[in-house]
């Protein structure tokens, strides 16, 4: 072939085409082997893929969630990005959104993170806080949020209970605008308006200190909607119950008179904190699983159980031994009497539950007839109960203490049945043992650090002799 | 035909004293690698066992192994590839090569199968390490597998640029330290992805970052895309050098 510098010219424009043509069709490939991905998970645990219970729970869920980090770290918003990438596999409208708190901080304010990896789910305006990132706590926050609609919270009102949307340091409004985070609806109901108390399943209803005697009838509300099976939480504080000591007989339990001292809380709190009542301790019960650290209660009673009741009763929360009950004048004087006084461990907490099929027939019936549309599972069909020998912890002025928080927002996630929890199985791996002989370890050692070397060296240097003699 | 000029490549290169040293240097460091994590793993086993979801064997030696086989062939690549056309067009033996009946695609598929080969014996060699703790427990083979495959693509692709710079000069030394250049540069180019320097175009970088493909298979993750990553790097670098040579072969 003749070459002018026509031709040249030719080639060189036909290598410049076949060049650009050639990067076009590898981005091509490139983005339709993104789009079209094969995935497979090579582990023999499986720890790359979401368990069945989440994808489940994926596959429910409707609507936008979005998952808000605050992480700085490239190497924890890369852990993130790759946890959350998982379940977006199965569920591809769920969105991540980093922010940086440093341009932000409104934001975080907003939404109260404290840490870097702390993550925010939101979803419907409701939102679901989450510190450890395993797939365990992520899955059970989607379950979280995602709750059923028909979650109610009633606080009775009438009798100088703790107001749910006061401000004032004894009223609860901090504790109710978290719940409403939640998802839970707030209602009040004032019984002498209102002469009927409703009961759905997922409901509670909120007796929190009334400071006014109960009337007769109203009474006889409550303990009807008791019967009849529905869910309450009774905080009483130290002092008259108001006309509702039949309430405690229907529940089989007892309020001792006199007010907690605890010497611990006054040794950690300072003086004049002496009838602040701390639990450091919780025994093994849904409600107080997950807290973390201490909870402390101003001014408390002690409750004791009464035997041989219906009820299934747990104490959640138990003060320590050195404490007592006072019974006398709280003057300037405390101390331990020891004819009158009694001595700890004291109940704060009890929480109460029995199956509903114990409660008499016709109303079983007519629960029935009620829930149909929901297929409950048989766990579910327990009436709860959680009575509280204080009512301060939830209060505005005390709801920031240790884990009074946590342990309010999961006594009212127990009692409406929310608590529901989605285990998530350990990825247990074939591999976590290694047992070499001494023998066969000094073997392995041998062969990879001496001999392998030295015969592929010896062999090396063997060729180079060789062709070196020729 | 292809298979001829491998196979003539693999023979020329093991009567060379470099094969031989190269492999003995890698298996020397690997191996002291491996001891100390298999070292590390006894030490620490007792406190894993109390971990809900502890890192078993595989993670924890073979693992890490395979990420640093992969830093060491980094350099080492580089070096096993830097003579294969710089040499010949050196010594002006290409020219005779031109001349042979053999169409460019069939030289540069050759040479390239030929290197590729020897890193294959060189990575069964570090599998071997891994695979001698099946006489003290069970390992995760599936997870073992996805590291080897990782690591055979990811020296397909090494070899594959380091046969393209090799293609580009007349001096080895040139073709390596390019070579070297370019290998480094895609290892480390998602670091301007994840610095957040930029708002967008991120995800290019971190495609494009040799990396990243290979952490998702040394975490036991099959991705079609990845493999697909690694077959176009090799294919697109192939394609450069065939066609390299066939500019070369015109006269001027």
């Amino acid at each position: 072939m003749r070459v002018t510098r026509k031709t040249h010219w030719y080639i060189r424009l036909q290598n410049l085409l076949f060049i650009l043509l050639f990067l076009t069709a590898i981005g091509l490939i490139a983005v339709l082997s993104m789009r079209y991905n094969y995935q497979a998970d090579w582990t023999a645990s499986g720890r790359n893929t979401l368990s069945k219970a989440s994808q489940v729970l994926l596959k429910q869920l409707e609507g936008q969630i979005t998952v808000i980090s605050f992480a700085q770290d490239p190497n924890t918003k890369e852990k993130i990005t790759k946890l959350i990438n998982r379940y977006q596999h199965y569920k591809p409208d769920l969105k991540l959104e980093f922010i940086n708190p440093e341009t932000d901080p409104d934001k975080v304010r907003e939404l109260g993170v404290r840490f870097q990896t702390e993550l925010v789910i939101k979803k419907d305006g409701r939102q679901e806080k989450l510190q450890d990132l395993s797939e365990k706590d992520l899955t059970n926050a989607f379950n979280r949020v995602a709750r059923s609609e028909n979650a109610w919270v009633i606080f009775l009102e009438g009798h100088g209970e703790r107001d749910p949307r006061g401000n004032a340091n004894f009223a609860l409004e901090n504790f109710t605008k978290q719940l409403e985070t939640k998802g839970f609806h707030i209602q009040t109901l004032n019984l002498s308006a209102q002469s009927q108390i409703p009961n759905n399943h997922n409901q509670v209803l909120i007796i929190a200190s009334p400071q006014t005697n109960f009337l007769p009838g109203e009474v006889d509300l409550i303990r009807d909607y008791i019967k009849n099976g529905g869910h309450l939480l009774w905080l009483i504080d130290p002092g008259s119950l108001h006309n509702l000591e039949t309430l405690a007989e229907d529940l089989s339990i007892k309020v001792l008179p006199g007010v907690i001292i605890d010497p611990s809380a006054q040794i950690l709190l300072g003086r004049g904190n002496a009838t602040f009542a701390l639990v450091p301790k919780y025994g093994n019960h849904p409600i107080t699983d997950s807290l973390t650290s201490i909870t402390l209660f101003p001014q408390s009673a002690a409750l004791e159980v009464i035997k041989g009741s219906q009820w299934q009763s747990v104490p959640i929360l138990t003060t320590l031994s050195r404490s007592w009950v006072e019974t006398s004048e709280l003057g300037k004087k405390i101390e331990y009497d020891k004819e009158q006084d009694i001595l700890g461990p004291l109940t704060i907490g009890l929480a109460l539950n029995r199956e509903r099929s114990l409660l008499e027939k016709e109303v079983a019936d007519k629960d029935k007839s009620n829930h149909q549309g929901n297929n409950r599972s048989k766990n579910n069909d327990q009436q709860r109960v959680v009575i509280i020998g204080d009512g301060d912890f939830i209060s505005n002025s005390h709801l920031g203490n240790g884990s009074n928080l946590d342990l309010g927002l999961s006594l009212i996630n127990w009692l409406t049945h929310e608590d529901r929890l989605i285990t998530v199985p350990a990825r247990i791996r074939p591999d976590t043992t290694l047992q070499l002989s001494p023998a066969a370890s000094s073997a392995i050692g041998i062969i990879f650090l001496f001999i392998l070397p030295a015969a592929l060296l010896g062999a090396g240097i063997l060729i180079w002799w060789r062709r070196r003699q020729r | 035909m292809i298979l001829t000029l491998a196979l003539h490549e693999l023979r020329r290169l093991f009567l060379s004293p470099l094969a031989w040293a190269t492999l003995a240097v890698t298996q020397l460091l690997l191996g002291y690698m491996f001891l100390t994590q298999v070292a590390y793993f006894a030490q620490i086993q007792s406190q894993l066992m109390g971990l809900p979801e502890a890192p078993g064997v595989t993670e924890i030696v073979a693992i890490p192994l395979f990420q640093n086989a992969a830093v060491v062939m980094l350099l080492i690549v580089p070096l096993m590839t830097m003579r294969l056309i710089a040499d010949e067009r050196r010594s002006r033996t290409l020219t005779l090569l031109f001349s042979a009946p053999l169409s460019m695609t069939e030289i540069v598929l050759g040479k390239y199968l030929g290197t590729l080969i020897f890193f294959v014996i060189m990575t069964i060699l570090i599998a071997l390490m891994p695979l001698s703790l099946l006489a003290g427990g069970s390992l995760d083979l599936g997870l073992l597998a996805a590291g080897l495959l990782g690591l055979c693509l990811l020296l397909a692709s090494f070899t594959a640029i380091g046969l393209f710079f090799s293609s580009l000069t007349q001096q080895a030394t040139v073709a390596a330290i390019s070579t070297f250049g370019i290998l480094l540069l895609l290892w480390i180019i998602d670091w301007v992805g994840s610095s957040g320097v930029l708002n967008q175009g991120s995800e290019l970088f971190t495609y494009l970052s040799l990396l990243r493909h290979y952490q998702a298979l040394l975490e036991g993750q099959f991705n079609s895309s990845d493999i697909v990553y690694y077959l176009l790097i090799v294919v697109a670098f192939l394609a450069f050098s065939i066609r390299r040579l066939d500019a070369d072969r015109l006269p001027h």
